[in-house]
């Protein structure tokens, strides 16, 4: 878009690592003695997938046994809205170093939005239920942060909060014998995240040079110029003197380098 | 009389009902369809939630159904749910009561565990459908689907649903049964691999239920550093709580045996008697006319009752037991105190084979030899002769000592005081009796003696006695080397005779295996020290040492090990993203911070 062609993986991450906290709840099923008689790793699914792969995956030779294995939870995105609260300076860059030395990666920075998140939880007995609510909700005071890199290319770590909004319970036991009775628990969650523009590629700025005129037009001559140049001894270790550097053009971002600066007047000669 | 005709019978022809029975039986026989009927087993029943999270299903019988949803599968069908394929097939099958209650006996109905099952079909039970070879579950049994056929009910119908299976135990010996669980637990299992180094072993030496010593027989072969092997030892048989008997005799407590002389006892073992008795006076030990009679003690202040007023002419009886054991009674029965000297009757063995009765100078009246072992019947009568009392003694009505005559006492029963058997045992006194009105002057010094009224027959002891509670302990208890009882010294039981008594055991302190740690040198178990002997031991305990944690891998020839012990593994659903979300997360999310709830090293 706009000539940019890009693409993050930021949403999918924060799928994921919504997914990743979730993924080793287990329930304990404990006998009279208290003792374990069963620990159930509890399976997490991204709720909407293609309906042929569901059906291959679950059910290839048309010959399952059960309607539905539980417990389970199931979770999707539904919503994605801009948080404006969060907003930050658009004209801010992001930088890291390029794919080679003389370039660098930069990249405005992000765009504010919450991804709204709904996570069910379904059950066959209520005791799996509030085992697996418990171990739940303590960690969400009301928001569980995770530190994630969300550009691979720049490199930042983004502390992304996921705050549990609100939690409602189904449990339809109250109907005929011959109806389904579900125990589903829904908690609905928002991702507090950023959204990433394109990185860029652009050379170093190696060398700076201000020209100060004393009168205009513009073809008065110079009478002082400032040079701004990376200084670099052979050694690796930075200088501030450009007559002992290294040339610039070999002098790479990563380096240790100091500034050097020159200064020349031309008030007793002309440039 | 009822209101329906007379004539016809529908409704109770029991022939008819059970030919309608029979032909429905044959019918689902011919048309059916044989399937597997699996009742619930309930085996924590959770009362709080009203569900069992570990409900089984161990048991699959044979039985044939008529399908009746003809038209295919009932139900939602297939379909993609937020949670992934779901398939809600259901349907509607026929049973025959008597074929379930043939095949499946009522204590294996749900609940299962009860004393005994509901004998029915059960909601939650299921149904292995062969034709597709999945399973139903039960939703409803409707059991008046044929509306009292002949007055009676034949079927059930079961409305089934496809099982939403939440890891219940499915274990019935049938494969494509037992495949559920197999296929579709997320249940971790844990694979334990056996020790590739060999471990120690060693014996153990039992004392008086005690481990007293271990010898390492083997010491292995320990090469990780400061690895301490675990030492266990096999559990002592349970302990029993002994089961005494005891017997009472005659008011004292005879013998206590035992039915059962449990095990696991250690020193001190208490035993615990509770029981009622007479109080003291009262015996029950024999009785002439009732159940009890009265006891003379020997002591001199036993007193039973006194009088207070003069009396020159009457007379009173008594009945009088001397039990063979006391080879020389010489006691007082009844005397007269007022004035010197006093009247006594005494019970004496002496050589003297007739009765007589003297005035002696302590003024007694002897009555010698009186039979032993049997109650003797005497009487002493006083009367005037002319101006002097004379005092005669009869035995069974007939008089067996000569008549004194003297001025003394001149108030022979002013104070009846028992005072027996001053030198050994007891004798037993029963129906006393005075030929006079003595309620109003009589004072019971012993308050177990009552009476009111007109009394001429002061003491018949024909009624219950009165009685206390009792407790005592025996703690004189020997055990045998298994901590079982030899034998219980019977206790003292102080007060009267004991009526009834029960005893009853401390109970067996629980067994409990020993404890040892192993001391490790030069890469070999060299020692174990006990550090609890346990407790219960019959033989010795088998000592099991752990083997050297470097020893639960499997080691390659170039000494990398290909997998580690104990490993975790779960069944992975089809469907689950677990295993995504845990690797694709690696690469952007930094878990280098623990969350507030971590313990050690865990994330």
């Amino acid at each position: 878009m706009f000539g940019h062609q890009f693409y993050h993986e930021s949403i999918r991450r924060y799928i994921i690592m919504f997914g990743n906290m979730f993924n080793d709840i287990d329930i304990i099923r404990y006998n009279d003695n208290k003792e374990i008689s069963r620990v159930i790793r509890v399976p997490i699914t991204y709720g909407p997938r293609d309906k042929f792969l569901s059906r291959i995956d679950t059910d290839p030779d048309l010959d399952r046994q059960i309607a539905i294995q539980l417990p389970r939870l199931a979770f999707e995105m539904t919503n994605i809205s801009y948080d404006s609260t969060r907003a930050l300076n658009k004209l801010t860059r992001n930088i890291n170093l390029g794919e080679s030395d003389d370039k660098l990666r930069g990249q405005y920075t992000p765009v504010p939005y919450n991804i709204d998140i709904t996570l069910n939880a379904m059950f066959r007995y209520n005791e799996d239920a509030v085992q697996c609510m418990e171990q739940i909700l303590p960690f969400f005071r009301p928001e569980w942060t995770n530190s994630i890199k969300l550009v691979d290319s720049i490199g930042d770590y983004y502390d992304i909060p996921t705050t549990l909004n609100t939690i409602s319970i189904e449990d339809n036991y109250d109907s005929g014998f011959e109806d389904r009775r579900t125990i589903i628990h829904r908690m609905d969650f928002t991702i507090k995240g950023y959204i990433f523009g394109p990185v860029t590629n652009k050379g170093v700025i190696t060398r700076t040079i201000v020209n100060y005129k004393s009168n205009t037009p513009a073809t008065t001559a110079t009478s002082e110029r400032d040079t701004l140049v990376p200084g670099l001894l052979a050694n690796g270790q930075p200088t501030t003197d450009s007559s002992l550097s290294i040339s610039r053009d070999t002098i790479s971002a990563n380096s240790d380098y100091g500034f050097a600066f020159d200064k020349e007047n031309f008030f007793t000669g002309t440039e | 009389m009822p209101s329906t005709n007379l004539y016809f019978n529908n409704f109770e022809f029991s022939q008819e009902q059970n030919l309608i029975e029979d032909l429905i039986i044959e019918s689902i026989k011919i048309y059916g369809i044989e399937c597997y009927y699996l009742p619930r087993t309930l085996v924590r029943e959770d009362e709080l939630f009203g569900e069992d999270a570990l409900a089984k299903f161990d048991i699959a019988f044979p039985i044939e159904m008529y399908i009746k949803s003809i038209d295919g599968f009932q139900g939602d069908g297939d379909f993609l749910s937020k949670f992934g394929l779901e398939i809600r097939d259901s349907m509607v099958l026929t049973i025959a009561q008597r074929r379930f209650e043939d095949e499946v006996h009522i204590t294996e109905t749900t609940p299962f565990n009860e004393a005994e099952g509901i004998g029915r079909p059960s909601e939650g039970d299921l149904v292995y459908f062969p034709l597709n070879g999945k399973i139903f579950e039960v939703k409803f049994v409707e059991h008046e689907a044929i509306f009292y056929q002949m007055g009676k009910l034949q079927t059930y119908d079961l409305t089934l649903e496809l099982f939403e299976y939440s890891h219940e135990s499915i274990d019935t010996g049938i494969a494509e049964i037992d495949a559920i669980e197999t296929e579709h637990s997320t249940e971790f299992i844990f694979i334990a691999l056996e020790g590739a180094l060999p471990f120690a072993t060693a014996v153990a030496t039992v004392t008086g239920q005690f481990v007293t010593s271990t010898s390492v027989t083997f010491g292995g072969l320990y090469e990780t550093a400061e690895f301490v092997p675990r030492v266990t030892f096999s559990d002592p048989p349970p302990s029993i709580t002994a089961v005494p008997e005891i017997s009472i005799v005659n008011g004292s407590i005879s013998s206590i045996t035992f039915s059962n002389v449990g095990r696991g006892y250690v020193t001190p073992t208490l035993a615990t008697i509770e029981g009622r008795q007479a109080i003291d006076g009262w015996a029950v030990s024999e009785s002439k006319f009732g159940d009890y009679s009265y006891k003379l003690g020997a002591k001199e202040t036993d007193t039973l009752f006194t009088r207070h007023e003069d009396v020159s002419e009457g007379y009173f009886n008594f009945h009088l037991y001397v039990p063979s054991g006391n080879n020389t009674v010489y006691g007082k029965v009844f005397t007269v105190e007022d004035t010197e000297p006093d009247w006594i009757i005494n019970v004496a063995n002496t050589a003297n084979s007739t009765y007589s009765l003297e005035l002696q100078s302590d003024g007694t009246l002897y009555a010698n030899n009186v039979a032993k072992d049997a109650w003797n019947f005497f009487s002493v009568k006083v009367e005037d002769d002319s101006g002097n009392q004379r005092i005669t003694l009869f035995k069974d009505a007939t008089q067996v000592a000569t008549s004194i005559t003297g001025t003394q006492p001149s108030n022979l029963f002013k104070r009846i005081v028992n005072v027996n058997n001053t030198r050994s045992g007891n004798v037993y006194i029963d129906h006393l009796f005075i030929d006079t009105d003595l309620s109003s002057v009589l004072s019971y010094t012993n308050t177990a003696v009552s009476n009111s009224g007109t009394i001429t027959t002061l003491l018949t002891f024909e009624n219950s006695p009165p009685t206390d509670p009792f407790t005592v302990f025996a703690n004189n208890v020997t055990i045998d080397a298994n901590g079982s009882i030899n034998a219980i010294a019977i206790p003292v039981v102080s007060g009267g005779e004991i009526i009834s008594a029960n005893i009853t055991m401390q109970d067996a302190p629980t067994s409990f295996p020993a404890q040892a740690t192993a001391t490790v040198t030069n890469n070999e178990v060299v020692l174990l020290t006990i550090t609890n002997q346990g407790q219960g031991y019959v033989d010795a305990p088998t000592i099991t040492i752990q083997s050297d944690s470097a020893g639960g891998r499997i080691k390659l020839e170039d000494n990398v090990y290909l997998i580690d012990s104990g490993i975790r593994y779960a069944n992975t659903d089809p469907q689950a993203n677990n295993t995504l979300f845990e690797n694709d997360t690696t690469s952007f999310i930094d878990f280098s911070e623990f969350n507030p709830f971590s313990e050690g090293d865990r994330w």
